[in-house]
């Protein structure tokens, strides 16, 4: 194991949700970093698989992290987060200014004497305060702007904002994502080591 | 959201059941690799339909629309998985069918009963355990609204001179 070369991978772990009139409701997913190494399918391990995985780009990970199934494997080489700044093009008094980010919505009234500072300053507590839950990460530039960055690589964040704002996005969201399908824990002597098979999903 | 066919329409469903079963009952509709509540919970699916069951109604609604209104009607399975009981939630679920007060939640989305077929038990022993379940397909019926643009011609014109028209 020592002699693989590990890589940083992100571990996306679907909650348990909630059930709203009957449906469900997917819960927030847990995030997890930890190391791995990540190796190609040897013949014995094909033979593993469900037979209609086995001609999918599946791929081996060995972490000392626990591994579950249906957990969303990312490798850190090959996804990147998304990043947006949004800058306050005109300062208006007595007005809202509004940023929604995956459909929720955050409005910060400008009361009078209003600068581009105290908007981006009133808009940076309100989505600072639901980072977690939109695992977005949100900075104040400071400047008049704000950015906006996905806090999981390869997970994708839609921005709106009102007239009054603009939003570039400054990088790109890169995806590639595999799904656990089958796990083995080769735990011993007290040291875990677990090994997943992981395929590669098709964009969501 | 996994709405299967009408919000509105399943939302009745759901609180027709609310309003049917105890409170320890949860009650979720079908969705594949989703965890299920603990027992005891009741299962809702349709299972066949919507199937139009007559002929229907055709009423004008404006120039060129006409609005069709169709009788459906659709199979709602019904589900309880419980460790206990589970045949006395399932009766109480179908009792209420004739019961004014619990009927009226599906009357008030549209939906009227015709009927039902079974309780059928269908525990089963999955692993090592026995999984006690009973189904029941419940068919109901509704109204459905339908505007059909007819493609009518209200005007020609005519390119070139009409030289003779025969009476």
């Amino acid at each position: 194991m020592d002699l693989l070369e590990n890589e940083e991978i992100v571990i996306k772990r679907p909650t348990a949700g909630s059930y709203v009139k009957g449906r469900h409701v997917a819960g927030v997913p847990e995030i997890l970093t930890c190391d791995a190494s990540v190796q190609p399918l040897d013949g014995d391990d094909l033979l593993l698989l469900p037979e209609a995985n086995r001609n999918m780009d599946t791929l081996k990970w060995y972490s000392e992290t626990e591994i579950r199934i249906d957990d969303y494997l990312k490798r850190a080489s090959e996804n990147v987060a998304q990043i947006n700044t949004c800058t306050i093009d005109s300062v208006v008094d007595d007005t809202d200014y509004v940023c929604t980010i995956n459909g929720t919505s955050f409005t910060y009234g400008s009361g009078t004497g209003a600068t581009a500072l105290s908007i981006v300053a009133g808009l940076y507590a309100l989505i600072h305060a639901q980072a977690a839950v939109l695992l977005v990460d949100a900075t104040d530039n400071l400047d008049g702007s704000y950015t906006l960055t996905s806090a999981v690589i390869g997970e994708p964040i839609t921005i709106t904002v009102d007239a009054n704002q603009s939003a570039v996005e400054d990088t790109a969201n890169v995806s590639k994502q595999y799904r656990v399908l089958k796990i083995k824990d080769w735990s011993s002597h007290f040291i875990p080591h677990y090994k997943a098979y992981g395929f590669l999903l098709e964009e969501d | 959201m996994g709405i299967r066919l009408n919000q509105a329409l399943e939302d009745g469903i759901y609180d027709w059941a609310r309003l049917t079963l105890p409170s320890n009952v949860s009650i979720i509709w079908d969705k594949p690799g989703v965890p299920r509540p603990d027992k005891p919970y009741l299962l809702l699916n349709f299972s066949s339909g919507p199937v139009k069951v007559d002929g229907g109604e055709m009423a004008y609604k404006q120039l060129d629309t006409w609005t069709y209104t169709w009788r459906k009607s659709i199979a709602l399975s019904v589900s309880i998985i419980a460790d206990e009981y589970y045949l006395r939630y399932m009766t109480q679920l179908l009792n209420s069918l004739d019961c004014e007060l619990y009927y009226l939640e599906l009357q008030k989305v549209g939906f009227a009963c015709w009927g039902y077929d079974g309780p059928w038990d269908v525990t089963e022993l999955i692993d090592s355990q026995f999984e006690f379940r009973v189904n029941a397909s419940i068919t109901l019926s509704y109204g459905e609204d339908i505007d059909y643009e007819l493609g009518e011609i209200h005007s020609v014109n005519v390119n070139g001179n009409i030289t003779d028209i025969n009476a």
